[in-house]
């Protein structure tokens, strides 16, 4: 479609010629669902060969690291792909503080985790599809990574 | 499913312009393009000279070509063209239809198909309506009239057979084979379908006719996967996958094909892999039964590996198409993955539970559904406890149940007539009911009785299978049953019956010579021999972790943890080991076993931290009664991941991994014989080095330095492979590859290539030791419990006794230097669990797990 049909078919739908589709809504009022008000998006910054700072191991195993960087916070966030489902295990750094709680999510599932002692957390059997992880730290915005594709 | 297109043939042609067209259509099956381009030629001299017949037969080609193209649309605005043309031969008119049978099928409508197939009839010569009657047959297949298509390829290739013999009769008698494979293909007969495909590849062969071949060869990986042949299965797939590149519509039929073979092989990580690059092709192609069938299948791997939101909607795409098909025999189908997803989805209601009803009788009322809906009864039974409707979960029992007496004779119907299919109900499915129902009436032991009878059933499938995966795949047909005896078993709370019934399990997919029935008094028995060692076998309860802990003194049962916190926790320990591997510098750390933490992310105050909380819920419960005694541990799910040795309660002391206590014993007796045999000539030890590695070699030196009796053969499978026969221990220092969709694909990297678990599966025999000095070479995945697949469990499984691998990755200098503390130890006469864990404990290395029975020394 040319640029000229958009906005002739935005325009019929602005007017409310046209009801929107129900599987658009849908799709809309589940993306903004997937919104955090306020937070900070920490974007990737590097990937496994670049954080993996030991040259000679013996083999790779098949999992991927992403780091992303955002308001003075780390994440590195290690993923592995099994038969089908994928588990999730990062860090981050430095420690968001006492009572620092991890949302990972997937489009329809929020698992929430509470940090560990050294910037730990995992969350297992997820599908595979698109992915974040949110830090909530007391008295400071949510960081939230950008939403990653894991295929299977 | 790929069929075969229909080309006519008329014997002989009475103008050139005709002849010219005709010759078109004979090529649009070999190179399409070539043909659409000459028929486009003819229709244009036709329309000059007002040939009528001449521009039917090339508008034909036309379609045909298109259809070879991928392109169904063109195919049938050419196809409804030429039925148009002005003055055309009422017989060429009904070849138009002939064609466009096959073509409304694949856009569709199949209903639609078979009334232009009787339109067509009454105008074709019994040649050509031999060959309308192969088209019928997808239409009929589509339809799910199995029997009906059957019958129609049978009458066709009848009178196929007795045509003159020309290329184009042969075309047709091989494409009449094809349509008749496939058809058998659906209806499970695996065997005849196979010698269907092979007929029909070798006559167009024969006949020179490469493309009728290439569908043909399309049909065979999933036909592989179907006879349990899955390593066959992905040799075919990418052949298949040259051959069909430049015919994109067929290429994705094909990957949604074996997609759905792969889904009812318990693969659903490869099905989705395949369904994600289908899908989307067929969508743009426009093949719409494929696109549907394709999709209902998507939406049951999604819901298989854990999406049922995803699944749900897919689900509810694919039931809409398939209506708008009107194809009712598969809509069923449909619903049911839409009800299974609102069941994961929860909450249960009266309504799911009414709707799970529903759709099991409909799925039995279709004749080929009658296992699914079985399967689908006893989900809606136990659906309807859960909202305590008792009389509604009775009644479907009653139904799986109520033929048990005859069901041992599968493919047999009882002698009152096949009444709704109870005499096919799946043996774990009709024994999990009969097990139900006796304890909804506290009958325990009748409950138990049935569990034990549904498993030994189990059993004898798993023993149809040679390939370790294919069997632990079969055995997934018991799992649910065994999961039911083991909830009895715990909820009864009697120690000795948990381990039994975990035991039990354990041996339905083990290898064939470990059948026999477990015995606690034989284990306990040799724990003791073992110096006074404990053994704890962990279980699985609904969402409960157990651990059985047995010694020679007792039997106890204990509650751990809730089973994601412990995948979890597994999943933060590896993470923070090889994070900790990373960051420890060992070319700069001055003396081996003086690691320093290193960066942000390093340090062994985050790795002792996680390894305290893991070994926190697993070993607390406990510790009072193992107190410093050598373990056996028997690992359950996640646990087949654990890195044992990282754990401090773990550290120094003497820790065998096994699959069952079963097998921990017969590797004990293993090594019993091969001491007998060898006398007290010294252990044969022979090692090789990979490529890439700056100290495998130095590594090897040390352990054949260590040794009286060794030799190093070069880092090469064959002579590796050849090794194996003669040696006692087997040392490969190398880079160690593991693959978790695909777990016997997993191995050692040579210097020609990885050293895969499947290569050892032809051996005759294996050493005694076996050392693997490579990165997560000792991982595993388990489909079931007691057959973990990867490669401690195929050496095992060959006859080593004691297998030491990696479980993640290992820096290369910190394994040369545990693996040379290792091999000191073991050639002063520590038996191999020790000298592990002294050379872990001396080393700081503990990336490193013992498997099998390592409890005696190698002299």
């Amino acid at each position: 479609m040319i640029n000229d049909e958009y906005f002739l078919a935005a325009l019929r739908l602005t007017a409310g010629t046209d009801p929107i589709p129900a599987h658009v809504s849908a799709a809309a009022r589940e993306v903004y669902g997937l919104r955090i008000a306020g937070s900070v998006t920490a974007a990737p910054v590097a990937e496994s060969a670049a954080i993996r700072t030991s040259s000679g191991t013996r083999g790779d195993d098949g999992s991927h690291l992403v780091r992303f960087v955002a308001a003075g916070l780390t994440f590195d966030l290690e993923v592995t792909v099994g038969d089908g489902l994928i588990d999730v295990a990062g860090q981050v750094l430095p420690h968001p503080g006492e009572g620092a709680l991890v949302d990972v999510r997937t489009p329809h599932l929020t698992l929430t985790r509470r940090v560990g002692q050294h910037g730990h957390f995992a969350a297992t059997g997820l599908p595979p599809g698109w992915l974040s992880v949110v830090c909530h730290r007391p008295g400071h915005a949510p960081v939230q990574t950008r939403w990653v594709r894991i295929r299977p | 499913m790929s069929d075969t297109s229909d080309i006519p043939v008329r014997p002989t042609a009475p103008c050139p312009l005709v002849e010219a067209a005709e010759a078109a259509l004979l090529r649009s099956l070999v190179d399409p393009g070539d043909a659409d381009r000459a028929a486009r030629v003819v229709l244009s001299a036709a329309g000059r000279s007002g040939a009528p017949e001449a521009a039917a037969v090339a508008l034909r080609a036309m379609a045909l070509a298109a259809r070879e193209l991928g392109d169904l649309d063109s195919a049938e605005r050419h196809l409804r063209a030429a039925i148009a043309v002005p003055g055309a031969p009422r017989e060429r008119v009904a070849q138009a239809r002939l064609s466009l049978v096959t073509v409304r099928t694949e856009l569709g409508h199949p209903l639609q198909a078979l009334r232009l197939a009787a339109l067509a009839w009454a105008y074709l010569c019994p040649l050509d309506r031999a060959k309308l009657d192969t088209q019928r047959a997808v239409a009929l297949a589509h339809l799910g009239r199995h029997q009906e298509a059957i019958a129609s390829c049978d009458r066709a290739l009848r009178c196929l057979a007795e045509a003159p013999g020309t290329v184009d009769d042969q075309r047709f008698l091989a494409g009449g084979l094809l349509n008749r494979g496939l058809v058998r293909c659906c209806r499970g007969e695996w065997d005849a379908a196979m010698r269907d495909l092979t007929a029909c590849l070798q006559i167009s062969r024969q006949a020179g006719l490469p493309h009728l071949a290439r569908l043909s060869a399309a049909n065979l990986p999933f036909l592989a996967v179907r006879r349990g042949d899955v390593a066959g299965a992905f040799h075919y797939y990418r052949e298949a996958e040259d051959t069909l590149f430049g015919y994109p519509e067929r290429l994705a039929t094909m990957r949604a094909d074996f997609a759905g073979a792969l889904l009812a092989a318990h693969l659903p990580g490869e099905a989705r892999a395949m369904l994600d690059l289908a899908v989307p092709e067929l969508e743009a192609c426009g093949a719409r039964v494929a696109l549907a069938e394709a999709r209902l299948k998507l939406a049951q791997v999604e819901l298989l590996t854990g999406d049922p939101h995803r699944a749900l909607q897919v689900g509810e795409r694919a039931a809409e198409e398939l209506a708008a098909q009107e194809r009712s025999a598969w809509l069923p189908l449909a619903r049911e993955v839409v009800l299974r997803s609102r069941l994961a989805l929860g909450p249960v209601t009266a309504e799911l539970v009414a709707g799970l009803i529903a759709c099991a009788d409909e799925l039995e009322d279709g004749f080929a559904q009658l296992p699914g809906a079985a399967a689908l009864r006893l989900t809606a039974a136990e659906a309807a406890l859960a909202v305590d409707d008792h009389p509604a979960a009775s009644a479907q029992l009653a139904r799986l149940t109520r033929h048990a007496a005859v069901a041992g004779l599968p493919g047999e119907p009882p002698a009152d007539g096949p009444l709704a299919g109870e005499w096919q109900v799946p043996a774990p499915v009709r024994q999990h009911a009969l097990a139900l129902e006796a304890a909804l009436q506290e009958d325990v032991p009748g409950a138990f009785r049935a569990v034990l009878e549904g498993l030994a059933e189990v059993g004898e499938g798993v023993e149809t299978f040679d390939d370790p995966s294919l069997r632990a795949h079969a055995a997934r047909a018991g799992e649910r049953l065994a999961a039911f005896g083991l909830a009895l078993a715990v909820r009864d709370g009697r120690p000795g019956d948990v381990f039994e019934w975990a035991e039990r399990w354990r041996a339905v997919a083990a290898p064939a010579h470990g059948r026999a029935a477990p015995d606690a008094g034989r284990v306990r028995a040799e724990l003791a021999e073992a110096g006074q060692a404990a053994l704890v076998e962990f279980v699985i309860d609904g969402d409960s972790l157990l651990a059985v802990l047995v010694s020679e003194e007792r039997v106890l049962l204990r509650w751990l943890a809730g089973v994601r916190a412990v995948e979890e926790a597994v999943v933060r320990l590896r993470y923070a080991l090889r994070r900790h591997g990373e960051a420890r510098d060992w070319l700069g750390a001055g003396p081996v076993g003086a690691p320093r933490a290193a960066g942000p992310v390093g340090g062994g105050a985050a790795l002792e931290a996680v390894a305290r909380e893991v070994e926190r819920l697993l070993f607390r419960p406990l510790a009072a009664e193992l107190g410093d005694r050598p373990l056996v541990l028997v690992p359950v799910g996640a646990l087949h991941t654990m890195p044992w040795s990282a754990l401090p309660f773990l550290r120094e002391r003497p820790v065998d991994v096994a699959a069952s206590a079963a097998g921990w014993s017969r590797a004990r007796a293993r090594t019993r014989a091969r001491r007998g045999d060898r006398g007290r000539r010294p252990p044969r030890v022979v090692a090789a080095a990979g490529p890439g590695l700056t100290h495998a070699q130095a590594e090897v030196a040390h352990v054949l330095a260590c040794h009286r009796d060794a030799r190093e053969v070069p880092g090469r499978t064959e002579p590796v492979l050849a090794a194996l026969a003669g040696a006692d221990v087997l040392h490969l220092a190398a880079h160690g590859v593991f693959h978790a969709r695909s777990p016997l694909v997993s191995g050692i990297t040579l210097h020609d290539g990885p050293l895969m678990a499947y290569d050892l599966l032809a051996l005759e025999r294996a050493p005694e030791l076996v050392v693997l000095s490579a990165c997560n070479s000792g991982m595993s995945r388990a489909p079931v419990e007691g057959a973990p697949l990867g490669l401690p469990g195929t050496f095992l499984a060959q006859g080593a006794s004691c297998v030491v691998a990696g479980m993640v990755p290992v820096a290369d200098e910190a394994a040369r230097a545990v693996m040379s503390a290792f091999h000191e130890l073991v050639a002063t006469g520590q038996p191999p669990d020790a000298a592990l864990a002294a050379a872990s404990a001396k080393t700081g290395v503990y990336e490193f797990v013992c498997f099998g029975a390592g409890d005696r020394p190698l002299r």
